[in-house]
């Protein structure tokens, strides 16, 4: 686990996302996960306004092509978990080319661990109340969702 | 407990436990086929204490989300999330699958039907008079949007749920019957 977390900080990421690669955000509520499919709710995928970026729209997501399954779960319990109101449970994995699809980009803050990432881009206009923007944001999930395959949570010691 | 099928002239329908014998005729027929609008029959009368059941778990967590940018459901968003899917549950025909409901992190509740992952509608419910909504229909398209809704009355609030009910039917066509060219 040290040795993860070492590595992490001492690799040195692509500047920018490439399309093939895996990101992942994490699930803690059971409905969140579609059973039929083992993929994600749109749900997950949903911006927030981040007070630190000037209010931008963002989706949280881990760039996991650059960790092993040990430090993937060793974010999740850092960065994640005690800010959840559950553990995570899960996560969702996809490529950032399904971001890219729907007209999205990712910004590759590394704040605050180095794999870090935001997805940006989210419809947004000055005066605009988001009660009126949301639609947007959910189609745009609504059509990445599918392509973020869940993978169970197997160790919850964190 | 069985579910029976009956066949007529290339016509198929199922009625629960129900054997409808051809025979009968096409009274019969008819009113099995306004029964059997989809093939979801017979789900909705469990809509009521389930839509209760996810409003209780909501109020119950709503304050849990610690997560940069969330905030919690009102009562008055519950409220809301209660009266429109009770509406749409009159609305909706008979047989439609009951919603998911669950609290976002934005503090509104997500009203969804999901028949697979590349066919959803969605619609968010805040304390705010408006709502919006998006849905996916595989082959049929998609649509997006936010519109106003008018809780002042039963039926002021059925009118602006209109749009939202054919959404939702478009989700689940029926497809119990299948007719025969003859």
């Amino acid at each position: 686990m040290l040795r993860d977390m070492l590595q992490s900080c001492s690799r040195q990421l692509p500047s920018s996302v490439q399309a093939d690669e895996l990101i992942s955000t994490f699930v803690y509520q059971r409905n969140h996960k579609v059973q039929s499919s083992n993929t994600i709710r749109y749900n997950r995928l949903m911006p927030r306004r981040n007070e630190r970026h000037a209010r931008r729209l963002e989706t949280s997501v881990c760039r996991s092509k650059y960790l092993t399954e040990d430090g993937v779960w060793e974010i999740c319990s850092l960065h994640f978990d005690k800010y959840a109101p559950r553990p995570a449970i899960g996560r969702g994995d996809g490529l950032a080319r399904e971001v890219y699809k729907v007209g999205l980009s990712l910004d590759p803050d590394g704040v605050p661990y180095a794999e870090h990432a935001n997805i940006v881009g989210w419809d947004d206009k000055p005066g605009v109340p988001d009660n009126e923007l949301k639609h947007h944001w959910m189609a745009k999930a609504q059509k990445m969702a599918p392509h973020f395959r869940y993978v169970e949570r197997q160790n919850r010691e964190g | 407990m069985t579910t029976t099928i009956a066949l007529r002239q290339g016509e198929f329908w199922r009625k629960g436990d129900e054997y409808l014998p051809v025979s009968e005729g096409s009274r019969t027929i008819d009113r099995a086929r306004q029964d059997t609008r989809n093939f979801l029959s017979n789900s909705a009368s469990d809509w009521i204490p389930t839509i209760e059941g996810a409003l209780r778990a909501i109020r119950e967590d709503r304050f849990a989300d610690n997560l940069e940018g969330a905030a919690p459901v009102t009562d008055g968003t519950i409220e809301l999330a209660e009266r429109i899917a009770i509406s749409l549950f009159e609305m909706l025909p008979k047989g439609t699958a009951v919603p998911d409901l669950m609290a976002e992190q934005d503090g509104e509740i997500c009203l969804s039907w999901m028949v697979d992952d590349r066919r959803i509608f969605a619609l968010s419910i805040g304390d705010h008079k408006k709502i919006n909504f998006a849905g996916q229909f595989g082959k049929m398209g998609e649509v997006h949007a936010w519109q106003p809704i008018d809780t002042t009355s039963k039926s002021a609030l059925e009118s602006s749920l209109g749009d939202v009910a054919r959404y939702v039917t478009k989700l689940f066509p029926p497809v119990a019957l299948v007719r025969s060219s003859g």
